[in-house]
C-alpha cells in the first residue's frame, strides 16, 4: 500500500534520508523506533510534504500513487494522516471550525458533497466523546494552550475525524499519562482495517502492548537498519540500541 | 508649507461659486475657510502626520461635489450591501446628499434632533457656526477647510441629557458617480449631552468604476456619563480617494468605544483627533484594514490626555497582500499634570507578500510622571509551520490562509464589537479574502523543492 524506494531527503544542504526502504501492506501496523535525530521526523514530513524537505532521490507510492508529486493538502486528500510530534497552535480558529474546514475541504478534493452543519457536530463529537476528550476543548482555538498531553489526544481526534487510509503517528505517545495512553491506544486501534495501514513511530515499547506492530524498523543514521516482529521493539527495550550494535548518536 | 498649484485652478473656483448657494447659512465661515484652502492647499507628504499618504491622486482632476443628484436608482442598488442592523434609524447620503426617500427616520426619543445639515443650517441653528470652524493654526489642514467651503450636507445629531437612544442610528453614504473629478464634501455634528447614549454605524460605499473623492469630517462632543459606541465600515470604490477627519471630545466619565473595518478604496486615510477634558473618561479604538494590490491605507490617531484619571486603549490590526500598503501612527500626548492616565496601544500587521510595506509609528509624549502607558508593533508573516499544520489536515493553500487572516482579524473584530454586528463584519472580511486575495501561497508551495 504505502512504497518508500531509495528515498533520500535534505533538510537545507544536509543529507538526512539516505537511501530508506519501507514497505506497508494494507491492513497492517509497523513501528518504527530509532535514535534521536535519526531521521523519524523527516520521514513522516517528507511523506506528508512539508516545505524544506528535499527529496533528492528515490520514490514513494500510496496504492500505486506517487506522494512526493502531490502538494500536502493533496496528499491529505489521497488519505495520509500525519499525527505531529510537536502539534501546532493555531490562536483564533476553532477547534471544530478547524476540523469542520478540513472535512470539507477533503471531501471537495474527492469530489464529494460537503457534509452539513449538523452531521459533522454529531461526527466531531462522537469521535471527541470516544477518545475522552472534554466537548468544550471543541470549542477553544486549536492546541492553545491545551497541556503536552491534550494536545497528543487532539490529533487522534482529528485522525479520527478524518480516517485516513495511512497515519502516521510521530511519537503520539510522548507525553501522556497512563491511562491517556490506553485511550490513545484504543483510538488507533480502532482504526486498524484490511483496507488501511499505519505507521507508528515511537521510543517505547510501552505503546506497543496496546498496538501490536506487524513489523517493527530500526532507523539509524537515515536508513532502516533492522526490521523484525513485534520481539524487536522487547528486544530494543532490554538491550537498547548499542545492544544492536548501533550507535546512539546518529551524528 | 510648499503651496502646490494644482488645486489654485478654475475649477475649485467655479464650483465654490456654483455651490455658495447650496447650504445657507454660513457664508463668512466658507469664504475664509475657501481662502484658506486656497492658500494651505492638499496637505503634502512633508507634514509628519501625512507622511505615508501621498494625496497625488486628487491632483489629476478637479474633484467638486454635485449640487443636487438623482441618481436615486443607482444608490438604491448600492443599499443591498448595507449591513441589515435591527431596528436601525436609516439615514442615506447620496453623492454628497440627503436622501429623504431611501432613508428611514423612524421615531426617536423625546430629547434627540437628528436632521440632515443642510436643514439645520436652514433652520438657522447658528450654534453649528462654532463646530464649522476649521482651526486655522493646524498643520495639515487644508482637506478640513476644503470641505468646509464644499460642504454639501451632512447629519447633526444631537442627544438631550439623560437620554438612552434605543434605536441604533444606521448612516450609509454611496458614491454613485463613475464620473472622474466627483467628490463627496460631507460635514457631520455630534452631541451627546450628560448621561445620554448612543450607538452609530456609519458605511462608506461607492462604485468602482471612477476615481472620485470621499472627504468627511465629523464633528463630536461627549457630555459627563456620555456613551458612544461608534462602528464605520468603509467600503469605498476601488478607485475612491477616502479622507476622514474625526474630533471627539470628551467630558468627565464619558466613554467612546469605536471600530473601523477599512477594506475599500485606492487610499484610505482617517485620521481621528480625541481629546481628554475630563477626568475618567475612557476611550476604546479598534481597528482593521485589509489591503490588496494598489491600496494604501492609512490611520493616524491623536489621543491628547490633557487631564488624569482617563484610559485611552487602542487595538489596530491590518493584513496586507502583495503590492498593498499601510500605515498606522498613534500619537499619544500626556500633559503634565494628567497623573494616573492609562494609554495603550497596540498595531499588529501581518503580511501576506514581501512585496507588502507597512509603517507603524507610535509616538509617546509623556509629561506626567505617574502614568501606564505601553505600545506595541509588529510586522509578520503567516505563520509557516501554522500553514503545514492546516495543509496537512487538507485545506488548500488559499483555504488555509484565508482562515489564519480570519483568525488574526476575528481578535480584533470580537474586542471591538458586539455581536449583533460580529457575524456580519466577519462575513465582509471573508467575502474581501476571496475576491482581493489572489493565491501568493501557491508559488511558495511550488517551492517545495524536489529533483
Ligand atoms: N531545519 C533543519 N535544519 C537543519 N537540520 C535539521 C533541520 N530539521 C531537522 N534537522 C536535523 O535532522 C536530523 C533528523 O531529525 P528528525 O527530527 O528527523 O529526528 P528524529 O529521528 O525524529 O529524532 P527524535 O527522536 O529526537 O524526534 C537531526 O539531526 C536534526 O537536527
Ligand atoms: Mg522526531
Amino acid at each position: 500500500m504505502l512504497e518508500i524506494k531509495n528515498l533520500h531527503v535534505n533538510v537545507g544542504d544536509k543529507e538526512i534520508l539516505k537511501g530508506l526502504d519501507l514497505s506497508l501492506r494494507a491492513g497492517e501496523v509497523h513501528a518504527i523506533m530509532g535514535p534521536n535525530g535519526a531521521g523519524k521526523s523527516t520521514l513522516s514530513y517528507a511523506l506528508s510534504g512539508r516545505e524544506g524537505y528535499e527529496v533528492t532521490e528515490g520514490t514513494a507510492t500510496l496504492n500505486g500513487k506517487d506522494l512526493l508529486d502531490l502538494e500536502a493538502d493533496e496528499r491529505a486528500g489521497e488519505g495520509v494522516f500525519l499525527g505531529f510530534q510537536y502539534p501546532v497552535e493555531i490562536p483564533g480558529v476553532s477547534n471544530m471550525n478547524f476540523l469542520k474546514t478540513a472535512v470539507n475541504s477533503i471531501r471537495k478534493y474527492r469530489g464529494e458533497d460537503e457534509m452539513t452543519a449538523v452531521d459533522l457536530l454529531k461526527l466531531v463529537r462522537s469521535k471527541a466523546a470516544e477518545l475522552k476528550m472534554d466537548p468544550e476543548m471543541l470549542k477553544r482555538p486549536v492546541n492553545v494552550g491545551f497541556s503536552g498531553g491534550e494536545k497528543k489526544r487532539n490529533e487522534m481526534v482529528q485522525m479520527a475525524v478524518l480516517d485516513p487510509c495511512l497515519a502516521i503517528l510521530d511519537e503520539t505517545d510522548s507525553g501522556l499519562d497512563i491511562d491517556a495512553l490506553k485511550i490513545v491506544a484504543d483510538g488507533i486501534n480502532r482504526l486498524r482495517a484490511p483496507d488501511k495501514a499505519i505507521l507508528v513511530i515511537t521510543h517505547y515499547q510501552r505503546l506497543l502492548d496496546y498496538v501490536v506492530p506487524d513489523h517493527v524498523h530500526v532507523l539509524a543514521d537515515g536508513r532502516i537498519v533492522k526490521s523484525g516482529g513485534k520481539e524487536l521493539a522487547l528486544q530494543l527495550e532490554a538491550e537498547g540500541y548499542a545492544g544492536l550494535g548501533i550507535a546512539d548518536d546518529a551524528a | 508649507m510648499a503651496k502646490q498649484i494644482y488645486y489654485q485652478n478654475d475649477g475649485y473656483q467655479q464650483a465654490f461659486a456654483s455651490l455658495a448657494d447650496g447650504l445657507p447659512g454660513v457664508p463668512e465661515l466658507r469664504a475664509r475657510a475657501f481662502a484658506d484652502f486656497m492658500a494651505t492647499g492638499f496637505p503634502t507628504q512633508k507634514v509628519e502626520e501625512w507622511k505615508y499618504s501621498g494625496l497625488s491622486a486628487l491632483a489629476n482632476a478637479v474633484f467638486v461635489p454635485v449640487k443636487t443628484t438623482d441618481r436615486h436608482a443607482e444608490a438604491e442598488s448600492f443599499l443591498a450591501q448595507s449591513v441589515p442592523l435591527e431596528g436601525a434609524v436609516q439615514l442615506v447620503f447620496v453623492d454628497g446628499h440627503f436622501n429623504t426617500a431611501l432613508s428611514q427616520a423612524g421615531d426617536l426619543e423625546d430629547g434627540v434632533t437628528l436632521t440632515s445639515l443642510a436643514s439645520a443650517l436652514a433652520a438657522g441653528d447658528n450654534r453649528l457656526e462654532g463646530r464649522l470652524k476649521t482651526n486655522e493654526q493646524a498643520q495639515g489642514r487644508g482637506l478640513r477647510s476644503v470641505n468646509a467651503a464644499l460642504m454639501t450636507d451632512g447629519f447633526v445629531l444631537e442627544v438631550a441629557a439623560d437620554t438612552t437612544v434605543s434605536r441604533p442610528i444606521q448612516v450609509t453614504y454611496i458614491s454613485t458617480s463613475a464620473v472622474v473629478g466627483h467628490s463627496t464634501q460631507l460635514r457631520n455634528v455630534i452631541s451627546l449631552g450628560k448621561n445620554s447614549q448612543l450607538r452609530l454605524l456609519e458605511q462608506h460605499i461607492g462604485v468602482d468604476t471612477g476615481t472620485y473623492w470621499s472627504n468627511f469630517v465629523t464633528d463630536c462632543t461627549l457630555g459627563e456619563d456620555a456613551v458612544l459606541e461608534r462602528t464605520v465600515l468603509q467600503e469605498e470604490g476601488a478607485k475612491a480617494v477616502y479622507v476622514a477627519e474625526g474630533d471627539v471630545q470628551l467630558a468627565a466619565r464619558a466613554s467612546l468605544k469605536a471600530f473601523w473595518l477599512t477594506l475599500g478604496g485606492q487610499l484610505s486615510r482617517q485620521s481621528q483627533f480625541l481629546t481628554f477634558n475630563g477626568m475618567e473618561a475612557e476611550v476604546a479604538l479598534y481597528g482593521a484594514y485589509l489591503g490588496a494590490e494598489g491600496q494604501s491605507h492609512d490611520m493616524l490617531t491623536v489621543m491628547d490626555h490633557k487631564v488624569g484619571h482617563c484610559n485611552s486603549d487602542q487595538i489596530f490590526r491590518g493584513v496586507l497582500d502583495k503590492g498593498a500598503k499601510a500605515a498606522f501612527q498613534g500619537r499619544v500626548i500626556v500633559a503634565p499634570d494628567a497623573q494616573l492616565t492609562n494609554a495603550n496601544q497596540a498595531n499588529n500587521n501581518m503580511l501576506l507578500d514581501r512585496s507588502a510595506e507597512v509603517n507603524s509609528k507610535p509616538e509617546l509624549k509623556i509629561y506626567a510622571d505617574d502614568v501606564k502607558c505601553s505600545h506595541g508593533s509588529t510586522v509578520g508573516e503567516l505563520d509557516k509551520d501554522m500553514l503545514f499544520y492546516l495543509r496537512s489536515r487538507g485545506l488548500d493553500a488559499d483555504a488555509a490562509e484565508q482562515l489564519l487572516v480570519e483568525a488574526f482579524i476575528a481578535e480584533v473584530l470580537e474586542e471591538g464589537l458586539d455581536a449583533e454586528l460580529l457575524d456580519f463584519m466577519q462575513l465582509r472580511v471573508r467575502s474581501w479574502m476571496a475576491s482581493h486575495t489572489a493565491s501568493p501561497l501557491t508559488a511558495e508551495a511550488d517551492g517545495k523543492e524536489r529533483t
